[in-house]
């Protein structure tokens, strides 16, 4: 049984925002929020963030 | 009460002598004669259970394979944002939710439209991060520059779109927008492989210069901040995406007219 549907000339084009890019921005928003999570827990609130910190903060979270 | 899995024509989409015609892109669709029959039946209301039990005892199929071949065309249809669909309750909450958040809708090449199809990717995602952000900062004092970053993100997958839809205006072309939660994506038919590079191109192109201007302006904010939103832009060029497949692929021929 075939169910289908064939453009009759040339089929359209879709340009989106891919969803590569949508999960790269997530994956930036989750690490960064990750990072603020890190160091509010670990009490670390005025010191200003940095990758450094974010990581020293995970692993100090690990290691406890 | 179990209430079915049913679905629509999108307003867009008229049958007419075996072809499906979209008159929001003013293209059509050759159907096999299977299909002009499942959108009979979905003129008529019918439910997707209802349709497939008819339909395989009909032609003497199993069910589960003439569901197969109806969802398929089902997901056919829902790439172009031709279906609305109302899940019914036989699947699961979650696989509903799922099925809402992630069915493309589809919406005229208008302000209200744009907004509408904004709001659509980016809204819930929007208030959710900021209700977040908000019990946060109370809480446990996020810093400004994760509000910024985000905001700056999503701004700038606007951005991209935006820039999609100049080019589609400048060139004159029919388009439509199709959109789901996180997801916004301008569908068009290209004149000329120049239109379609150009239309691609300007997308991406659109989100790094926005990047670049925030980079230059801001204060608050890292300039790694801008510049790691631009990297997911730039990429968009590359042939594994959508755009950067329109960009190099040379798969339509210029046409004269």
């Amino acid at each position: 049984m075939t169910i289908a549907m064939t453009p009759v000339g040339q089929p359209p084009v879709i340009n989106e925002v891919g969803p590569l890019l949508v999960y790269a921005l997530a994956f930036g928003i989750a690490l960064g929020g990750a990072s603020a999570a890190a160091v509010a827990v670990c009490g670390w609130g005025h010191v200003s963030v940095s990758q450094v910190d974010f990581w020293k903060a995970l692993i100090k979270i690990q290691c406890k | 009460m179990q209430v079915g899995t049913s679905a629509v024509l999108h307003p867009d989409f008229k049958v007419r002598g075996g072809v499906l015609h979209d008159i929001g892109l003013h293209t059509q669709y050759r159907l096999s004669t299977d299909a002009i029959r499942v959108l009979a039946d979905l003129g008529k209301g019918k439910h997707l259970h209802e349709m497939t039990q008819h339909i395989s005892r009909e032609q003497n199929l199993r069910y589960a394979e003439v569901m197969q071949a109806i969802t398929a065309f089902y997901g056919q249809l829902a790439r172009i944002g031709g279906l609305r669909v109302t899940w019914g309750s036989e699947y699961h909450w979650l696989l509903r939710l799922k099925a809402r958040l992630v069915w493309r809708s589809r919406n005229r090449l208008s302000l209200a439209g744009f907004i509408k199809g904004v709001w659509r990717a980016y809204g819930l995602f929007v208030v959710g991060f900021l209700v977040l952000y908000a019990l946060g900062s109370l809480a446990a004092g996020f810093p400004l520059w994760l509000l910024s970053a985000s905001m700056a993100a999503v701004a700038s997958c606007i951005v991209h779109e935006i820039g999609h839809i100049v080019a589609i205006k400048l060139y004159r072309q029919r388009a439509v927008l199709l959109s789901h939660a996180g997801y916004l994506a301008c569908m068009y038919l290209p004149q000329s492989v120049v239109h379609e590079r150009n239309i691609a191109a300007a997308g991406p192109l659109s989100g790094i210069i926005f990047c670049t201007i925030v980079m230059i302006a801001s204060h608050g904010i890292s300039h790694l901040i801008p510049l790691c939103i631009a990297i997911p832009h730039a990429m968009c060029l590359l042939p594994v995406c959508a755009d950067g497949r329109s960009i190099w692929a040379q798969r339509i021929q210029e046409n004269p007219s």
